[in-house]
């Protein structure tokens, strides 16, 4: 019988029809980053769908997971969490029907939304059919709360690699024993012998990513910043979505070589001058990502960087040499290390430390922090956050209580309301 | 002459200052923000016109306000920007203003030279502006101006433990079915408002040792004031002016100061 993908299906469907739209509309040298990442998104489904009707098994995974791993199985790997998000940035009711059905189902509507939609669709058996899910027990108490409703509820095997509190060595070693024996269980649940080679050519598509990556970083550090801000909500999908895979390197591939123009050429991409750069130490907004090209063209306002484009960690090294063991090793410190799980896994001083690191690099002129009540590791940072930054800086920061995946928490007006208001009164 | 207008979520306050002194108040005007804003701000500026005989060309206007955004009318000046103007303007103790308004409160820090330093505003819900205060008034069947004399008669105000307008219009119901005494309710629901003020203060100036100066609508309220001082432990203060016409002034003020062509 075939899986059900009605989600995955949509989405290619989407991306198709948004991809055609954009490059029939938007003339060849305006929006670049977005129609490379339209031409990725089509790919990606559409190579992952052709392997589900092949019969291939479904890995559902958390986005703090190192999908890479997966690579060892002929397995098409699939992330809750971008899912949910994609349909709130490409379809005009977003995932708010799934929210609603998850709420209504008996989940509370006041936790995090990143696997809310995924509930939704299940309980709408609108769903896709996960051979197994496999996730960290990282970074937050909603994160395992919520996927318990696909281990008890749906009843689909679910493994749980157990991220420990302390990033030192000791924790990096022990969440590698855990990685390895979630490669060991996921063997037996979908019958198949690891390999690692092609685990090997899945952490060299991530190294060019993580390099290329670091390069666009290091030339959005230049004035005026050469990448448009809506790189931040689909470079989170990217990451999250891509992982381990070839589209992901071809993605930074492409956006790194539209920086490097823009910054040889100093030309122009926008017509407004670049007047405020601003940091958003967490996310930016993902229901709308028109609100990034107000940001761009109507306030001259780039998102410089967030939390969820800028690494940590290098590639991994030596990795044509590398046993299974130091691959894996490597993939447990990148992923303890992981945009959201550093920041929010362990003390709240590498957040504060992180945000003041990057607003100074970046030459941030304010942070805007976009806060939700359901995620508890970040919003209850917000006041020490501002006076960090003030403090350490010497910039305001704005905080927009909203759901980044439901406009209907804090609309788009609102939000371009209190940004203008912001940039009127302390900028 | 001048006239800065304050086109709130709820009300439309009007000020019409002096060209040459502009510390004298020619005018003030209020209407109702409701329905069509640009049809209300354009009522009240031909009653202006015509109370003061004045020709188009004689009244300089500006517009600031939460409901100002989508008028056709020019130009417009930020509101924080108003009230900082407005309370540096009109007193001496001018460096935290806490603004009670329709459906925003805002807590503004200010420098000596009247530059906003920081501000804050309630998040998403409305509970604890002037609106959740006219839904309990609504509900008790008073007025919103006899709020004082009811809450000062209060010995045991009841919390409105609420923290949402329309729920706490609910719980009030509940409350006289219950047979509780109005006075109590009204002193409780103003003590919410405090309540939800406080932590906004606290997050903006953690020391606070200077004069809060009170604005907005509910700021006229003895009651909501003296709560703030006992708790705060600081001096609350009104503007000279009626604070309901702050940012109103204040855009007026800021007109003044700008040619027309920076704003
Ligand atoms: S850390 Fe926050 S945003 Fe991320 S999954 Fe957990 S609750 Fe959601």
């Amino acid at each position: 019988m075939k899986a059900n993908v009605k989600p995955v299906e949509m989405l290619y469907e989407a991306s198709q029809t948004t991809l055609g739209l954009i490059e029939g509309a938007v003339p060849k040298h305006e929006m670049q980053i977005l129609k490379s990442f339209f031409r990725c998104m089509e790919s990606n489904l559409r190579i992952k769908l052709e392997q589900i009707a092949e019969g291939k098994p479904i890995i559902g995974h958390h986005f703090a997971f190192p999908s890479e791993v997966f690579s060892c199985f002929d397995a098409v790997p699939i992330c809750v969490e971008a899912i949910s998000y994609l349909f709130s940035a490409l379809f005009t009711t977003g995932s708010e029907k799934y929210y609603d059905l998850a709420n209504s189902w008996g989940h509370p509507y006041h936790s995090c939304t990143s696997q809310k939609g995924m509930i939704g669709m299940a309980l709408e058996h609108n769903f896709i059919d996960f051979d197994v899910i496999a996730i960290p027990s990282a970074p937050c108490d909603n994160t395992i709360a919520s996927y318990q409703f696909f281990s008890e509820h749906l009843n689909i095997p679910t493994i749980v690699a157990d991220m420990p509190y302390y990033h030192n060595s000791r924790g990096y070693e022990y969440y590698s024993n855990e990685l390895e024996s979630m490669i060991q269980e996921l063997s037996t649940i979908l019958n198949q012998e690891p390999n690692y080679e092609r685990l090997r050519q899945s952490i060299i598509y991530s190294n060019h990513a993580v390099e290329n990556l670091a390069e666009i970083n290091n030339l959005r550090r230049s004035i005026p910043c050469p990448v448009e801000s809506v790189f931040n909500p689909i470079g989170s999908a990217v990451q999250n979505f891509f992982s381990g895979q070839v589209e992901k390197e071809i993605f930074y591939n492409e956006v790194l070589e539209i920086a490097r123009e823009r910054v040889r050429t100093k030309k122009a991409w926008r017509e407004t001058d670049e007047r405020v750069r601003s940091f958003w130490p967490y996310m930016s907004v993902f229901f709308d990502i028109t609100f990034c090209e107000w940001l761009d063209r109507k306030l001259g306002m780039p998102i410089v960087t967030d939390i969820f484009n800028y690494f940590f960690f290098g590639p991994i090294k030596n990795i044509e040499s590398l046993d299974t063991k130091g691959m894996i090793d490597g993939l447990a410190y990148q992923s303890m290390e992981y945009p959201m799980v550093r920041q929010s896994e362990s003390f709240a001083s590498v957040f504060f430390e992180d945000a003041v690191n990057l607003a100074h690099q970046f030459s941030a002129d304010c942070a805007i922090f976009t806060a939700h009540i359901g995620c508890k590791q970040s919003a209850s940072m917000i006041q020490l956050m501002r006076e960090i930054l003030k403090e350490e800086v010497g910039i305001p920061m704005l905080t927009i209580e909203m759901d980044i995946g439901d406009k209907r928490m804090t609309s788009l007006e609102t939000i371009k309301k209190k940004v203008l208001e912001f940039t009127q009164t302390l900028l | 002459m001048i006239c800065g207008i304050d086109v709130g979520s709820i009300l439309i306050k009007a000020i019409v200052l002096d060209e040459k002194n502009s510390n004298d108040i020619v005018l003030q005007e209020i209407g109702k923000s409701i329905g069509n804003p640009e049809e209300s701000v354009t009522t009240l500026i031909n009653n202006i016109r015509k109370k003061l005989r004045l020709k188009k060309r004689d009244l300089q206007i500006a517009f600031t306000g939460r409901n100002c955004e989508n008028l056709t009318m020019n130009p417009k000046i930020a509101e924080l920007n108003c009230l900082a103007e407005g309370i540096h303007t009109s007193s001496d103790h001018n460096r935290i203003i806490v603004d009670i308004g329709g459906f925003t409160n805002k807590i503004i820090k200010i420098d000596e030279t009247g530059r906003i330093m920081d501000y804050l505003m309630n998040n998403i819900c409305s509970s604890g502006s002037g609106v959740f205060i006219s839904l309990i008034c609504k509900s008790l069947g008073i007025d919103i101006m006899e709020i004082d004399t009811y809450a000062f008669k209060s010995e045991h105000p009841h919390p409105i433990s609420s923290q949402c307008s329309i729920f706490a219009e609910t719980e009030v119901i509940y409350l006289m079915n219950e047979g509780k005494q109005i006075e109590d309710i009204v002193a409780g629901a103003c003590k919410s408002i405090t309540g939800r003020l406080i932590p906004l203060i606290l997050k903006i100036g953690r020391e606070i040792n200077q004069v809060l100066m009170l604005t907005g609508g509910l700021a006229k309220s003895e009651f909501i004031k003296q709560d703030l001082m006992e708790q705060l432990h600081i001096e609350v203060k009104n503007p000279s002016i009626d604070p309901i016409f702050t940012c109103a002034y204040g855009c007026a003020r800021s007109l003044q100061n700008t040619s027309k062509e920076e704003i």
